[in-house]
């Protein structure tokens, strides 16, 4: 790996984990769904500092250049944030459906008792 | 007159058509639940007027959402013992309502499913729904066992215990048809199909219109119909939603 490439490497990494931080921080990003970005950027962090493991790693895989591993790496991990965001994505529509469908009961229960104390006793 | 039955019916923007088929239905039917399903027009204040219980959804949700809000809505706050599924756009002819509940009445069938490929050959059914329709009840009917002749009709009747599956998480949001057949077929209840007329809808416009969604509506459901087909947990799963309510 070339040393730009690597000076780069480590500059994308620890922005992003800078990022994460601040975010955390503000609460503007929840701990459960930083994880996942936390054990991105220190892998990539990992993979650039590491070097020997990298190239252990590229071997392993079958990879000529070990950029490639990084990039292979990088594009698994942003596969894997999708899916856990479809997972989590499921399960929020899941709830949202059951809260739209509890609202409407509740309306109805509403507009029944309305329209009965309209009516007046008996 | 259906008295023992509570029909829901799923309405998304329906304004201009949902007083015309509840007059109609009232005919035949007596309670009748619409679940506005989000309309940004007057569909719940036509409904409500028309005699209808109106529940209205805070955002669209899509049909089987609708209905599944029906459902637990019946299951929840009613006794009948049957419940029947029915289209506000006018397509299904309330006509053929009784005969359809006739084999769950009977208690020879859980859900009966009306077909209108069973009452003869001039059914305003549009080319291409007629080929997707043929290609599903080919599957469908293979993967239960049984011949399956209209998967995709909206218009159903089904005991409590059915209510109570379609009230779960396992009742799809978009589009129940084929795969809610298998589900149901795998959990070990009865299936009837039953001879009903479908008309042409008051109001043009249909769900399955354009290419994305006929796109979507295929490959969602043949995913789903795999996912039911190769489960083999649903007869515990059914154990465990009866015993809900």
């Amino acid at each position: 790996m070339f040393f730009k490439q690597k000076i780069f490497a480590i500059i994308a990494a620890s922005a992003l984990l800078v990022l994460i931080a601040v975010l955390v921080k503000r609460r503007k990003l929840r701990e459960e769904l930083a994880l996942l970005w936390l054990i991105t950027g220190i892998g990539i962090m990992a993979l650039v500092i590491g070097y020997p493991l990298l190239e252990m790693v590229s071997k392993l895989i079958g990879a000529v250049v070990p950029t490639t591993t990084l990039f292979l790496f990088a594009f698994l991990f942003l596969i894997l944030i999708s899916i856990s965001f479809s997972v989590r994505f499921s399960r929020i529509s899941d709830q949202m459906q059951s809260v739209i469908t509890e609202i409407s009961f509740l309306r109805k229960e509403l507009e029944d008792l309305k329209n009965q104390k309209q009516a007046g006793p008996g | 007159m259906i008295d023992d039955a509570l029909i829901i019916i799923p309405a998304f923007n329906e304004g201009s058509v949902i007083g015309e088929t509840m007059a109609e239905l009232h005919k035949f039917a007596s309670k009748v639940i619409v679940v506005n399903d989000g309309s940004k027009d007057d569909t719940a204040q036509k409904a409500g007027k028309a005699g209808a219980s109106v529940l209205s959804h805070a955002a669209n949700l899509g049909y089987g959402a609708a209905l599944k809000t029906g459902f637990t809505y019946a299951l929840r706050y009613f006794k009948e013992p049957y419940l029947m599924a029915f289209d506000a756009d006018g397509q299904h002819d309330p006509a053929f309502l009784k005969s359809l509940l006739e084999p769950v009445r009977a208690g020879e069938a859980d859900y009966a499913i009306g077909s209108r490929f069973l009452s003869g050959p001039s059914q305003a059914t549009p080319a291409a729904r007629k080929i997707g329709s043929r290609v599903f009840s080919i599957a469908t009917s293979a993967l239960i066992g049984q011949k399956i002749t209209d998967p995709t009709s909206g218009m159903i009747a089904l005991t409590r215990n059915v209510a109570k599956i379609f009230a779960s998480k396992f009742f799809p949001f978009d589009f129940p048809d084929a795969d809610v057949l298998i589900m149901l077929s795998r959990m070990g209840y009865r299936i009837r199909e039953a001879p009903v007329v479908m008309r042409e809808a008051r109001r043009p416009g249909s769900m399955h219109a354009g290419l994305v969604r006929p796109a979507y509506y295929i490959m969602k459901m043949g995913v789903s119909m795999v996912h039911f087909a190769l489960r083999r947990d649903l007869k515990e799963q059914r154990r465990e939603m009866e015993s809900v309510f």
